[in-house]
């Protein structure tokens, strides 16, 4: 064994740290400088193939990878849920490769890889937010070109952004682009926020925390540093909003958390409830005065 | 006015000589004049006279820059309009000037009245009048007020002014091409047959309109084949044939 | 002679070749404001090199092409920087495709193909860009109900007259334009040269149109250049070109159309 590998973080034999070679999660770790240089500029990078298809979070999982170390505490959530199966595995996935301790409570984590949300509690310095982008190019939808999407960033040639915000005033009277809304990182480069809900986009804007961004598919990586300002694209006579819901939270009464709508029965009945499992079950133990459930969800 | 000015030429034509070469067609040169050398004052109306084929027409055309003219000077006074509004004349040699100042000539100083009407489609009769004052920057009103007089008095029905000629007769088109082309007091007129296919009537108010023209100050070269319009305008007669190509040149 | 005495684009020996083939070659011509050149000349003839070099599509091997831009200076197409020569393509200069299908957005409805430009220049409001639009659409002849029409259900003419509405926008004080009626049918064909013909004296607009089709030359230019084997064999004002052609190919070109 070499001294490289001879680490106590080998868990399951034969698996480097976090499952990636050394030298890969340097490659990365480049990248990702690169990345965090220029906020919001996507940084091509040799992504791996993993073990997990495409879709299910490779690019996350490889940015995760590259920066986990062994004093960590990771969350994954997957629409905003800690228990749906791509978060679970993930979670398992770097548990079992990286020995990592892991948890649900936004506030105790460092690392936080998210599909599809941010958290409703809010993000600190100490925080990094990994996104899993499966498209990462927000000029795509009007421009299929690559050679071209990089020339317009170059040149910061951003027009067709409001064409298609234009097209959806036109059509539907108001924007409803409502996943995917695409924002102007640091005043410079315009950039996919990943299919978070536009709900989200606010908390990008001058977060405390490091947000990554990893499309494994696309092999492109990039950053929105703490602190840098990020705007959502809108028209002055239609400014940005987010949504809203007319009910709050049925399970823990939340007003301005963004809700799921769920069926509850074989007879069409529905409710609204937090789509941040840990944001909901927190605000109810709190509510019943008890955080015993909590910390027995904890995985360690 | 400037009375130098005004006793000044209009044009003056030196020595101009013009031949047709046919590339594809073995290179056969079409002779048409040499030597043709004549001046012409304001107020004055010079009839090129000879027999078709003679090369009437292209000489109006050399003058108007539509024919090049290879050797010789054709000079029009340019600068001084009708309106004497001042500016300062100058002599434009049409046989060596740039398109530019061809085009200059032809919006300002020279007029001229083909046979036939280049109708353009969707234009309305009024407005195709009316156009030579608007590039000339005259208002709206002004331009409007001259057109409805001559369309009026080239007895066009006003039910037809706001139609395009496409569809109009011979004899209307080419009375809506008069009135257009006598819109502007140009300083030059080059008129082609301009009674060709006009009635009794009509052919009495074009002699009218050239009459007054020249009243006002400008000079009329033209081809005019019905010899009671030729006496009644032109002050003398140009032989074209005394003009002939005869051989290479002297 | 006049304040117009300064060239708006300014060509200076323009030349480019494909490997041992010219494409074009020894190109010099001066374009005023508010003047149109049409350029002639049968396929091949390095008409559309000749208008893809002016644009800065294509760089050339030899000569320049100079721009006189708001401000009153000449800058060289070719050497400024890229930025700056896509805000001239979106700003002063407009460039229409002989097919409405590569010049217009096809996935975008007719009133975002003509706000496109405002937007990319930092219109910021959608009434206004809206607007505008509507205003284009209807100097262009185009029913304000379809602004919110996908181009796709456009006829050919719409089409191409979406094209023009799309690019005069900006107001432009340049424009190239291939094949603009190439196309389309002769009745098409007449009513958007005719539109055309109204816009460039209403706007002042210059521009330098390829055509083989000398009758659309006839009407919309003052002045032409007739091109053969990617060299001008003749130039100067457009009707006496057509009626006094000197070089041998300029009259078999005049002599080989048909006259109804």
């Amino acid at each position: 064994m070499t001294m490289a590998a001879s680490q106590e973080t080998l868990v399951d034999e034969g698996y480097n740290f976090a499952y990636l070679d050394e030298q890969t999660k340097r490659m990365i770790r480049r990248a990702l400088l690169k990345a965090i240089a220029i906020p919001g500029y996507q940084v091509p990078f040799a992504s791996r193939e993993m073990p997990m298809p495409y879709g299910w979070g490779t690019g996350g999982v490889q940015v995760t990878a590259a920066i986990l170390s062994p004093d960590d505490r990771l969350k994954v959530i997957d629409q905003g849920s800690d228990d749906t199966t791509n978060a679970v595995s993930i979670r398992k996935f770097f548990q079992k490769t990286a020995d990592v301790a892991t948890t649900e409570r936004t506030e105790d984590a460092t690392i936080i890889q998210t599909r599809h949300r941010i958290p409703e509690t809010p993000l600190s310095e100490d925080q990094i937010l990994v996104y899993q982008v499966p498209i990462p190019e927000p000029l795509r939808f009007l421009e299929p070109r690559e050679t071209e999407t990089r020339q317009m960033h170059a040149m910061s040639d951003y027009g067709v952004m409001h064409v298609k915000l234009y097209e959806d005033i036109a059509r539907h009277g108001r924007i409803v682009t409502s996943y995917d809304y695409p924002v102007l990182v640091n005043g410079r480069y315009v950039t996919a926020p990943s299919p978070t809900p536009k709900f989200d986009n606010p908390k990008m804007d001058s977060c405390p925390a490091l947000q990554l961004f990893g499309a494994g598919r696309e092999k492109r990586i990039y950053a929105i540093p703490p602190h840098t300002t990020v705007k959502s694209l809108d028209f002055e006579d239609h400014p940005f909003e987010v949504q809203r819901w007319d009910q709050a939270c049925a399970l823990c009464g939340a007003e301005h958390a963004f809700l799921d709508e769920v069926l509850v029965n074989d007879q069409g009945e529905r409710m609204f409830v937090c789509s941040d499992s840990d944001f909901c079950a927190q605000r109810r133990a709190a509510q019943n005065g008890d955080t015993s459930e909590l910390e027995a969800r904890d995985d360690r | 006015m400037d009375k130098t000015l005004r006793d000044a030429d209009v044009l003056r034509v030196a020595d101009v000589e013009k031949t047709f070469t046919l590339h594809n067609q073995g290179g056969r040169v079409l002779p048409v004049i040499q030597g043709l050398t004549f001046n012409l004052a304001p107020g004055q109306c010079l009839a090129l006279r000879g027999p078709s084929g003679a090369g009437k027409s292209s000489v109006l055309r050399m003058i108007y820059g539509n024919y090049r003219t290879p050797k010789g000077h054709i000079q029009v006074r340019h600068g001084q309009g009708g309106d004497g509004n001042g500016a300062a004349a100058s002599w434009v040699d049409v046989a060596r000037a740039t398109p530019q100042e061809i085009l200059m000539l032809r919006r300002d100083t020279i007029g001229y009245v083909s046979q036939f009407l280049r109708v353009l489609p969707r234009v309305a009769t009024l407005d195709l009048v009316k156009d030579p004052l608007l590039r000339l920057g005259r208002g709206d009103g002004a331009a409007e007020e001259r057109a409805v007089s001559l369309l009026s008095r080239l007895n066009i029905p006003d039910r037809l002014w706001s139609l395009s000629p496409v569809t109009f007769s011979g004899g209307e088109q080419q009375r809506v091409n008069l009135a257009r082309g006598f819109a502007h007091a140009y300083p030059l007129f080059l008129l082609d047959e301009p009674t060709a296919a006009l009635d009794a009537a009509n052919r009495r108010v074009v002699v009218e309109l050239i009459q007054e023209a020249k009243a006002a100050g400008s000079a009329v070269v033209g081809i005019f084949h019905d010899t009671e319009v030729r006496d009644a305008v032109s002050d003398r007669g140009l032989d074209i044939e005394d003009y002939q190509w005869s051989g290479a040149a002297a | 002679m006049t304040a117009e005495n300064q060239a708006l684009l300014r060509v200076r020996d323009l030349g480019k070749s494909y490997g041992g083939i010219i494409g074009c070659a020894e190109v010099t011509f001066d374009l005023w404001p508010g003047e149109v050149l049409a350029v002639v000349g049968e396929s091949g003839s390095g008409k559309t090199t000749l208008l893809r070099l002016l644009h800065g599509q294509l760089t050339p091997d030899r000569g320049d092409v100079c721009f006189r831009d708001r401000s009153g200076d000449m800058v060289d197409v070719h050497k400024m920087s890229e930025p700056a020569r896509r805000l001239l393509t979106r700003t002063d200069w407009a460039f229409v495709h002989q097919n409405p299908r590569d010049g217009l957005r096809m996935a975008v409805s007719a009133g975002g193909n003509v706000g496109e430009r405002l937007m990319a220049i930092g219109a910021r409001h959608y009434g206004q860009i809206r607007e505008n639009a509507l205003d284009w659409l209807a100097r262009t002849e185009i029913d304000a109900a379809r602004i919110d029409d996908l181009p796709a259900t456009f006829s050919g003419g719409m089409q191409q007259r979406l094209q023009i509405a799309r690019n005069l926008v900006t107001q432009p004080r340049l424009a190239f334009m291939d094949e603009p009626t190439g196309g389309l049918d002769v009745s098409v064909q007449a009513r958007l040269l005719d539109l055309l013909r109204g816009l460039v004296q209403e706007l002042g607009l210059a521009a330098v149109i390829v055509t083989h089709d000398l009758a659309v030359a006839r009407m919309i230019s003052h002045r032409m250049v007739v091109m053969q084997r990617g060299r001008v064999v003749e130039s100067g004002l457009t009707d006496q070109v057509l009626d006094d052609p000197q070089h041998a190919y300029s009259q078999l070109l005049v002599s080989s159309v048909l006259r109804p």
